[in-house]
């Protein structure tokens, strides 16, 4: 009888509260063929999501001895060469992938971003180029942090001096070389294994920079000097520039509460840095590298702090300067297939 | 006569109440199994009666001569002899000791041996390296020293002194030598960190006591020599029934507790903060592993295993308030993948000897599995999960050997290394997971543990223990003969693992100082490079996959009171050691010997065959009066023999003049548990007059005199199925309606056999709050073929089967909340039945205690607990850990055919003319029954059937929870019926439901005390 009443919604109530609590009571069980291809794909792509790229490249690996054929395999494993580092293991299976999946959107864009940064791998791809599809089934979008060497050899290079810069025109209230001289130096200092040694910065002969450049007994003796390996000079620009005119920007009239799009004069205020780096070998004082490097940054208003505006491009510009000579990182966007 | 179903209907309701037996299961609990027939002899040593089995017969002289050897010791150093001859109880592993009776409750896996100042008994087990066996000796002597030192042989003195564990603990500690490398690292970092306490104020006893107590005798020695040292002792004698620890401080130093605790603060520092200055931390050499997380600041992640990827790591965890296994993320330390999910009972226990310097989990070459071994029954099991999901993939019992410890994967996947003991000698095993083969890879007397694989299978690499010291070896996997010590000296070398290249080993060892730091032995120079310089200690070393190319190590290291998984890439070395200076060092140690070796008299060989019963207790008498000045007595006494496997229990109750008796008889030895009882029982009776309220002392209310056996056989830890037998005889007065509006009370006695059963589970783990996860139940039943009934003049024969349900569950929310449900059910059928009662207490809240009854009861409950206040600071205290709750309970009462009794609305209590027409005659002037109806369709609301939710909370007052619960009542409806014409009864016509009078509507406050279910 007790049951009988239970039919009634009521006690159904009561009994669903009741039993309510219960999923919490057990998990759920779930089994699945954890070694078949599909399921290391998937398992190389949870993987992967959470950067375990060796893991995953463990278990793709495995999964292609298997599935050979499988060119959303082949994608997935080139991407993790790509995080390892075997550049060469990653060309092969890119080439591989876009051979048996050449319409496919995802392994057509992430070849071409890894051939973007190794040209030397590019092949001729033989017949037309199918039009690109995108893939109906899940995919996942990772970032790849891949390192990027350094420019310069920088074997048996680790004193490194940095002289004064050579500066077009020197701008108002501000000693433009001795604060690139600091930035670079701390940044330098922090972010990479060299010695940036800690002297007055030298200054350089008044004399046209392409000139003092050729000059290999000048930098020789230089670094003899301090005992340098790598010697930076640079020539740098920072300058203002007034950007203020007219911009069409939507505004809420107070008035009726629609919005409508005025045209308003604004004052703007443009600050533009221009660097040119050089990089001589201490001991043969022969120009190694150079480079050059250009930002600008445009602010509302006039009167923005000039030091900050110039910290601010240098920030930006401050990785690839790294770069040139301690190995650094790039972020690049990948497809892997989920099945 | 035969019981008037009837006539309970018209009981009085107040008086009836003192009859019921309250709807409440037995104590539910998990098993305690003796799984091996001990066959125990004597061995009579000069000073000890050595309790042995044949197992443990070539250890036997070891034994002695360990005992007498520290007997010796510490009676000079002590200056005392004790004049009883000591009990001293071997068992050959941890896993034999377990299941000794001596101690009923469950013996964790960190509790080395115990010693016991009834039957001076020492318990210890055997399965330690020489050295350390023969510390854990003398600890526990002293022990026995000290009871004989300060009780004097006497069991008031023992029960009635409250000594402090840091002195018993500490002293013993210190008397023994025991404290080892990874202990003062404890201490170090303790007082690096700022965590010494005031030592003379710790009340509670766990591992921090024995090591600051430790250090606390080694400070009174320091500062007051020997002699000082014996002044404490004698002092705190002196003064041990006071428990008042100020007084031997002040007596012995002549400076009062804070003082003492100042001076031992500053000696602590002046000894260990120079190290700070020039050790480094952890996080000098690497970034921790480990998700930032400040909900996570109290999770210790131990025993770290890297996958063969690099990515993951395996760790032992306290992350779900059990100990578990799970997989991290290298890169970020968040959980991959939970392996053992918590509180299962696939096993008992994770096993894990990380803070004696071993290895613990192992990953599959493929990393496709992790193994590590649990406890389950008897034996250690292999538990192999499933890296991918997660789950359980197999679960290998290794027969033959005990104690498994540190398994290690062999390159092919096939074998799995381990530490074992097999006949009293701890080697290296390997275990073939498809042949089952079982290979002794060691082969040797000596203590060997911590194997690992080199990467093409040929080498293992593993720790022998030698005298004091801990030193690497490597044999070749197919020929135990050919070993190769690779590690030299005094130190101990810990943990080895091969380089990817296999050219290193790295090891953590103490060679600095005792500071365990990690090292590196290049296999092909001899060079050893130490790479960190840690003013705590590094452990488990294992090499990371090569990242542009530079060599990266993972490793855990304890700082701030616990371990931590850091990776770093090593720099230069902190230190080399040539392989041209490791030459001159001794290549041999010798095994430890101690002082006194004695030989065995085979005379001295009795067999333990005649059992002595002793006190196992301290007698609770208990002596008090009720606040209607009824004098109430309680004494229990608890006897039992030296090896507990024999127990009996006293149990005598008084109340006014009535006395009750319970004896009970429990043997033990066998994983079938047998046992009798007797019981006499006697509840005297209270009535209250309806007419004058005046109380009615009857003379006896009821009695039984019952006498019993009883077997019990456990499954496992959690379930086991029981049974019973014996024969009742009792008798009760019933308070009966006169025709004349009095009450009488006719006696029933009643005599028969019975038989019942019972299946009990229970896998609850609880939390310092109470039941957290797990569920208990007890399924049972109780059979009386023949109850023969007598009253006055009139006899009866009968039965009953009584039948009962008692199911919780829990089910953990977070780490403090939980959901509980209780469902229990009491069938009592037969016309000798039982009556039960529900309602009140935490079993239907909103109503009176007992409230409903019938012969069949059926209640649930379900609440949501949770963590309310943590503390409330008053000025004259705090109160903390109130919780609260929030519940739904619903019950019903009735009797068999249906019928329904309500506690309130019966003629006895309320006039037939009431317009309500509760109740009522039929023409025949006989009572009409209510029929029950849990629910009542007609009206869509519960009928008889009872529910109330509500909020509540509860709060710890010493042993007692105090309960303020908050309900409201469902609405229900009553069975009438309509006399207003006739004024009878006619069942046909004028039975009818409305909703029920007496439901109270708002909120119903009510205290109690109770444990929550």
């Amino acid at each position: 009888m007790l049951w009988k009443t239970l039919q009634h919604p009521r006690p159904r109530l009561i009994l669903a509260v009741w039993l309510s609590a219960l999923p919490a009571a057990w998990g759920v069980v779930h089994a699945a063929e954890e070694t078949s291809p599909r399921a290391l794909m998937r398992y190389g792509v949870e993987a992967a999501r959470g950067g375990l790229w060796r893991e995953a490249l463990a278990r793709w690996e495995r999964a292609v001895q298997t599935d050979a054929e499988n060119p959303r395999l082949r994608n997935n494993l080139a991407v993790a060469y790509e995080a390892a580092g075997r550049t060469a293991d990653a060309g092969r299976a890119y080439a591989e992938a876009r051979k048996q999946f050449p319409e496919s959107k995802e392994v057509r864009d992430n070849q071409e971003s890894f051939l973007a940064l190794h040209p030397e791998l590019k092949e001729d791809i033989p017949g037309p180029v199918p039009p690109a599809t995108k893939h109906k089934g899940k995919v996942a979008r990772v970032t790849l942090f891949v390192p990027t060497p350094e420019h310069i050899d920088m074997t048996g290079l680790r004193h490194v001096l940095v002289t004064k810069m050579v500066i077009d025109e020197e701008p108002d209230e501000l000693d433009l070389s001795k604060e690139l001289v600091g930035v670079l130096r701390r940044d330098w200092r922090n972010r990479t294994s060299l010695d940036i040694l800690d002297v007055e910065p030298p200054a350089l002969p008044e004399q046209p920079i392409r000139d003092l450049l050729a000059n290999t007994g000048f930098w020789r003796k230089l670094a003899e000097r301090y005992e340098a390996d790598l010697v930076v000079a640079g020539e740098a620009g920072f300058k203002t520039a007034d950007r203020s005119g007219y911009v069409s920007v939507d505004e809420v009239s107070p008035m009726t509460g629609q919005r409508v799009r005025r045209t308003r004069f604004v004052t703007r205020e443009a600050f533009l840095l221009d660097l040119h780096l050089f990089f001589l070998k201490g001991e043969t004082g022969e120009l190694l590298y150079e480079d050059h490097f250009s930002g600008e940054h445009t602010y509302d208003g006039a009167g923005f702090d000039r030091l900050s505006g110039l910290f601010m491009l240098y920030d930006e510009m401050a990785g690839d300067i790294r770069g040139i000579v301690s190995p650094g990182v790039r972020s690049l966007p990948r497809s892997l297939f989920e099945e | 006569m035969i019981r008037p179903r009837r006539a309970l209907g018209v009981a009085a309701a107040a008086a009836l109440a003192l009859l019921l037996l309250p709807a409440q299961a037995h104590a539910f609990g998990k098993n305690k199994i003796v799984y091996q027939d001990f066959k125990w002899s004597i061995y009579k040593a000069p000073h000890f009666d050595v309790y042995y089995y044949p197992e443990e017969a070539p250890m036997l002289e070891q034994v002695v001569s360990f005992a007498e050897s520290q007997y010796t010791r510490l009676s000079q150093i002590l200056d005392h002899e004790i004049k009883f001859r000591i009990n001293l109880i071997v068992y050959r592993t941890h896993a034999e000791f377990e299941q000794t009776n001596i101690s009923l409750g469950f013996i964790p896996q960190y509790v080395a041996a115990f010693s016991e100042p009834l039957a001076d008994r020492m318990v210890v087990p055997l399965d330690l390296p020489p050295d350390e066996l023969y510390a854990l000796f003398g600890h526990e002597l002293t022990h026995v020293f000290q009871f004989s030192l300060l009780y004097q042989e006497s069991v008031s003195r023992a029960f009635r002194s409250n000594a402090p564990g840091w002195v018993m603990e500490g002293m013993a500690s210190y008397m023994a030598q025991d404290e080892s490398s990874l202990d003062l690292m404890i201490i170090r970092d303790a007082v690096i960190y700022g965590l010494i306490p005031p030592i003379h104020r710790v009340q509670v006893t766990n591992f921090l006591t024995y090591r600051f107590g430790h250090a606390a005798f080694a400070f009174i020695e320091e500062k007051y020599g020997q002699e000082g040292l014996r002044t404490f002792i004698a002092e705190f004698r002196k003064s041990l029934l006071t428990n008042n620890i100020e007084k031997p401080i002040q007596d012995a130093f002549g400076i009062d507790g804070d003082e003492f605790d100042r001076q031992f603060k500053k000696y602590l520092q002046k000894k260990y903060l120079p190290i700070l200055l020039e050790k480094k931390e952890p996080q000098d050499y690497g970034h921790e592993i480990a998700k930032k997380d400040p909900r996570e600041a109290d999770v210790v992640n131990f025993s770290p295993a890297l996958s063969p990827s690099g990515d993951l790591i395996a760790v032992l965890t306290t992350r779900w308030r059990d100990l578990d296994a799970c997989i991290l993320s290298a890169r970020d330390g968040k959980v991959w993948r939970p392996l053992t999910k918590g509180f299962t009972n696939k096993y008992e226990d994770l096993v894990y000897g990380a803070f004696q310097g071993k290895k613990d989990l192992t990953w599959s070459p493929d990393g496709d599995m992790v193994a590590m071994f649990a406890r389950k029954e008897d034996e250690r099991v292999l538990l192999i999960y499933g890296a991918v999901h997660g789950d359980l993939k197999q679960r290998v019992s290794i027969p033959g050997i005990d104690d498994e410890l540190s398994p290690a994967w062999s390159p092919d996947k096939n074998v799995i290394a381990f530490e074992g003991v097999r006949d009293g000698v701890t080697d290296i095993f390997t275990y073939n997971l498809h042949t089952k083969e079982i290979k002794n890879l060691t082969q040797d007397t000596f203590f060997d543990s911590n194997p690992a694989w080199s990467h093409d299978g040929k080498q293992v690499l593993y720790n022998r223990r030698i005298g004091p010291a801990t030193k690497v070896f490597m044999v070749d996997a197919n020929d135990p003969t050919r070993k190769v010590q690779l590690t030299f000296g005094e130190s101990d070398d810990l943990m080895p693992t091969f380089s990817r290249d296999g050219k290193t080993v790295y090891y953590t060892s103490d060679v600095d100082g005792g500071i365990y730091n990690l090292h590196a032995l290049s296999l092909e120079s001899g060079d050893i490079r130490r790479l960190t310089s840690l003013a705590g200690g590094a452990f488990t070393p294992q090499e990371l996959p090569d990242e542009g190319g530079k060599t990266s190590l993972a490793f855990s290291a304890y700082a701030e009171g616990r371990l931590k998984i850091y990776r770093m890439q090593p720099g230069e070395p902190e230190g080399v050691k040539l392989a041209a200076d490791q030459s001159q060092e001794p290549a041999d140690l010798q095994p430890f010997e101690p002082p006194l070796r004695l030989s065995l008299d085979e005379d001295a060989k009795k067999p333990y065959d005649k059992i002595h019963f002793h006190l196992e207790n301290a007698p609770s008498v208990l002596v008090g009066v009720a606040d209607d000045g009824t004098l109430l007595g309680n004494a229990t006494v608890l006897l039992s023999d030296l090896l507990g496997d024999n127990r009996m229990v006293f149990d005598f109750q008084s109340v006014s003049t009535f006395s009750n008796f319970f004896f009970q008889y429990i043997h033990l030895k066998n994983r079938m548990q047998w046992g009798g009882f007797v019981r006499d029982y006697r509840d005297y009776y209270i009535a209250q007059s309806v007419n004058t309220g005046a109380v009615a002392r009857t003379n006896e209310s009821f009695s039984t005199t019952a006498v019993g056996g009883t077997i019990a056989w456990p499954f496992n830890r959690y379930y086991r199925i029981s049974g019973s037998a014996g024969y009742t005889k009792r008798s009760y007065t019933r308070p009966v309606l006169q025709p004349n509006g009095a009450i009488a009370y006719p006696t029933t006695d009643e005599n028969f056999p019975f038989v019942g059963w019972a299946l009990d589970g229970d896998t609850t783990r609880y939390q310092e709050f109470g039941p957290y996860h797990g569920q208990r139940y007890q399924l049972s039943q109780f059979y009386a073929p023949t109850v023969h009934i007598s009253s006055g003049d009139q006899s009866a024969q009968a039965s009953t089967l009584n039948t009962q349900l008692d199911y919780r569950l829990y089910r953990r929310v977070t780490a403090r909340s939980l959901f509980a449900i209780r469902l229990a059910t009491y069938i009592s059928n037969g016309e000798a039945y039982n009556i039960y009662s529900t309602g009140g207490l935490n079993y239907l809240r909103g109503y009176d205690f007992r409230d409903f009854y019938g012969n069949r009861v059926a209640y649930s409950n379900i609440e949501f607990r949770f963590p309310l206040v943590d503390a409330l600071v008053f000025p004259v205290g705090i109160l903390r850990d109130i919780r609260g709750f929030a519940f739904l309970d619903v019950a019903a009462a009735w009797f068999q055919g249906d019928l329904f009794t309500h506690p309130d609305a019966t003629p006895y209590l309320t006039q037939l003319q009431d317009p309500k027409h509760l109740y009522a005659l039929d023409q025949n002037n006989n009572v009409v029954p209510r029929s029950f109806h849990f629910w009542d369709d007609e009206n869509d609301k519960l009928g008889d059937g009872r529910a109330a939710y509500g909020f509540g909370f509860n709060v710890f007052l010493g042993p007692f929870q105090l309960t303020w619960s908050y309900a409201h009542q469902l609405e229900n409806t009553l069975e009438v019926c309509d006399v207003s014409g006739d004024g009878v009864c006619n069942p046909q016509t004028d039975i009818r439901r409305i909703d029920d009078p007496f439901h109270k509507s708002g909120s119903i406050g009510q205290f109690y005390i109770a444990v929550d279910f």
